[in-house]
């Protein structure tokens, strides 16, 4: 046979088999979309027999999240913290604690992501935006936070006060990173809370819980603590960061639900509920 | 007109040759969309990319880490925590296995950056040590001695200066005034340290709230205390629910015994064997032998090793140890988990004498006739004798209320004195929760 049509029968071959698998790609997304929603409306429809009804506002749909590791850079730490601090000096001191010590303040950064900076008097003044200050503080310091009024808590007064800041990494929030800046006297005086390590490698999930499944997770967790809610008003799938005093951690998907009884959160890979705080 | 034919041929070839080149550029297109589709469309799901937190991860007691010599597992962890609040109002967490892990989880980092970052130590006084564990802080009780170099690695940091020579039973990070201070017990000597840290009373007091006092006390701290028995004993309040368990031989299968032989390295189908009137195997290979016995007690001994190594460090030792236990002891023991008991370097004979125990929901598993559940001799890199009780236990549903903390508390002082723990107690035949006294 010619060359040539050889060559034509087997691109006319791979284009149904191309066709083929993305026909069963296709059609699989379908029904797992349709399981999902069938699934969706039955732990609604359970909740709802149960005494809980979910707002309407409560988003029902989410993309997986990646479960991700963490590392400290070391390297990257020291230039945040001369770009708040100005040119500085670092002492070790043990347990992976380091103190650095600069033009405009000290700082001590911790494997853990726990970090505290004092900050010399007028270094950085208050402002009119102590927010906006605050904002601009973790910018430099490498860190991303939370936009819009549910990510922040203000209360100065005549530039005096706390700005609570919480971060996320790309546009998830990390339940457990919160930065809290105190401001006396017009200038900021003190910066401390729990940073975002520096993201390593993500790996994707393929045992991440699903919204029903969560919901029936939440179901099985008030049954068993004996909570009594009525209304789920909101529910967000975000991060929670665990790491050791070698700053090697992880981030991994945790759910939280706000109830008119407050919020649960929820593991999303175990399941479990996670005793967790947030503003 | 040849002229111009002689034109056409040129052009008719390289069109050819162009969609020729097009061919084949479309067919590798299309082969390596349809190859992500397959891969896609899950027909060729196999076993997938390795997961990138393997090995990355250090919390808890399972996660190994990487020491300045290898990646060490831990092999202990504490058995109570008590969370101290505010002064003199404990929370303990004791007595339910996956409560201990969760606390230990959430305080390792804590614990680690405190023994981290820990400064000279200080001998300190028993009044001062009574002092940190009434005051607002996190005490930590591993029910034997830790060298704390080794669990400094365990905990992902490095200790240096007096306390890496150190080991700990009973570790308090306390929050006073000035800071954070380390204190530490050495069972052995029964001797007090405190060192100061680089953690900062926030690091505590954020840690720990949340954790409300439930009337647990020390003690000492009774108004009437027990004289006779051990001053740090943990007087919880309340009745005790704890699970039943039973215990059984899982040495009755041939697998069992090969994986037992691989782990001492020795070759089920080289080694000699020989089964005793009384069901005792016997396998012996070149210096090695094994002696299993009916019960599951296991005795191993190779008189060829002695001497040819150098000698390991402590965490060396342990880690060897304790992948050996986790072949043998751990390989099939149910619900139960071993955990380090005790290590002791012989410099002279360049021996290390380390014993394992098993754990069960939390609590000690003893032995009636006080064996522990491995007993090995290391000699320079390996293992030059063993003993080994191989158990399965399986917790049970039903619940076993043994004596309050408080009147157990008053039978030790009635019985002359010592330390009440609450553990299982394996006889061989059957499994009890009782109070043993140390």
């Amino acid at each position: 046979m010619d060359n040539s049509k050889i060559k034509n029968f087997i691109i006319i071959i791979l284009l149904i088999v191309n066709l083929l698998l993305t026909a069963v790609i296709g059609a699989d997304m379908v029904k797992n979309r349709t399981l999902r929603r069938q699934a969706l409306e039955g732990v609604v429809a359970i909740m709802e027999s149960r005494g809980i009804t979910v707002s309407e506002d409560v988003a029902l749909s989410y993309p997986d999240l990646n479960i991700c590791s963490v590392r400290r850079d070391l390297d990257a730490e020291k230039k945040r913290v001369s770009a708040v601090l100005g040119k500085v000096s670092v002492q070790d001191r043990g347990g992976n604690i380091l103190l650095y010590l600069g033009e405009r303040g000290e700082a001590q950064f911790s494997g853990t992501g726990v970090f505290e900076i004092l900050m010399n008097v007028g270094a950085v003044p208050t402002g009119q935006d102590p927010e906006g200050t605050a904002r601009a503080f973790l910018k430099k310091l490498g860190m991303s936070t939370v936009k819009g009024d549910d990510g922040v808590r203000v209360d100065v007064r005549d530039g005096a006060g706390t700005v609570v800041l919480n971060c996320q990494i790309g546009k998830t929030e990390i339940i457990n990173c919160q930065v809290t800046f105190i401001f006396t006297d017009g200038s900021l005086m003190l910066v401390s809370g729990t940073r975002p390590l520096d993201k390593g490698s993500s790996d994707s999930l393929d045992n991440a819980m699903d919204v029903s499944t969560i919901l029936m997770r939440f179901l099985d967790i008030i049954s068993e603590s004996g909570h009594v809610c009525s209304r789920l008003e909101n529910l967000e799938l975000c991060y929670v960061q665990s790491a050791p005093a070698s700053g090697l951690g992880k981030l991994e998907p945790v759910w939280c639900l706000t109830t008119d009884a407050g919020e649960f959160y929820i593991n999303g890979l175990t399941g479990k509920r996670e005793t967790l705080t947030r503003y | 007109m040849f002229a111009g034919h002689d034109m056409k041929i040129p052009e008719f070839k390289n069109k050819n040759r162009m969609i020729d080149a097009g061919k084949n550029v479309l067919i590798v297109i299309l082969m390596i969309t349809a190859a992500l589709l397959a891969v896609k469309s899950g027909l060729f799901s196999g076993r997938g990319a390795p997961n990138v937190l393997d090995g990355v991860l250090p919390f808890g007691q399972e996660t190994p880490l990487s020491g300045e010599n290898g990646i060490y597992t831990a092999a202990a962890a504490p058995f109570y925590i008590v969370v101290t609040p505010q002064k003199g109002a404990h929370c303990a967490v004791v007595y339910d296995g996956e409560a201990v892990r969760a606390a230990y989880s959430r305080f390792s980092a804590l614990l680690g950056q405190a023994i981290g970052s820990s400064g000279e130590p200080e001998a300190a006084t028993d009044g001062e040590w009574k002092t940190a564990l009434s005051g607002s802080g996190i005490y930590f009780d591993f029910l034997s001695d830790q060298p704390l170099s080794v669990l400094a690695g365990w905990l992902g940091t490095s200790v240096s200066g007096g306390a890496a020579d150190h080991t700990a039973r009973r570790i308090c990070i306390a929050a006073d005034g000035s800071g954070v201070t380390l204190y530490y017990i050495r069972a052995r000597y029964g001797t007090v340290y405190r060192c100061k840290t680089a953690l900062s009373n926030t690091d505590i007091s954020d840690n720990i709230a949340g954790y409300l006092p439930d009337g647990t006390a020390f003690n000492f701290e009774l108004a009437s205390p027990f004289l006779m028995v051990d001053g740090n004993a943990l007087i919880t309040t309340g009745r005790l629910d704890i699970h039943s368990a039973t215990a059984e031989n899982p040495l009755n299968s041939t697998a069992g015994v090969d994986g037992l032989l691989s782990a001492f390295e020795m070759n089920s189908v080289l080694a000699e064997y020989v089964q005793l009137t009384d069901g005792t195997e016997l396998y012996v290979e070149g210096d090695a032998t094994m002696r299993i016995e009916a019960n599951g007690t296991v005795m191993y001994s190779d008189t060829g090793q002695q001497g040819q190594e150098d000698v390991p460090t402590p965490a060396q030792a342990i880690e060897m140890a304790r992948a050996l236990c986790q072949k043998t002891i751990g390989a099939d023991c149910g619900a139960a988990s071993v955990y380090l008991s005790s290590i002791w370097k012989d410099s002279e004979a360049g021996e290390y004498q380390i014993t394992f125990d098993y754990s069960l929901n939390g609590l000690p598993i003893t032995f009636s006739d006080g064996s522990s559940a491995a007993e090995l001799t290391l000699t320079g890199s390996g293992v030059t004798s063993a003993k080994m009780i191989l158990r399965k236990y399986r917790i049970l549903d039903d619940s076993e209320n043994p004596l309050p903390a408080m009147q157990a508390a008053a039978v030790v002082q009635a019985m002359g004195g010592g330390e009440p723990v609450l553990s299982y107690t394996d006889d061989y035949g059957s499994v009890a929760v009782n109070w043993v006294v140390r």
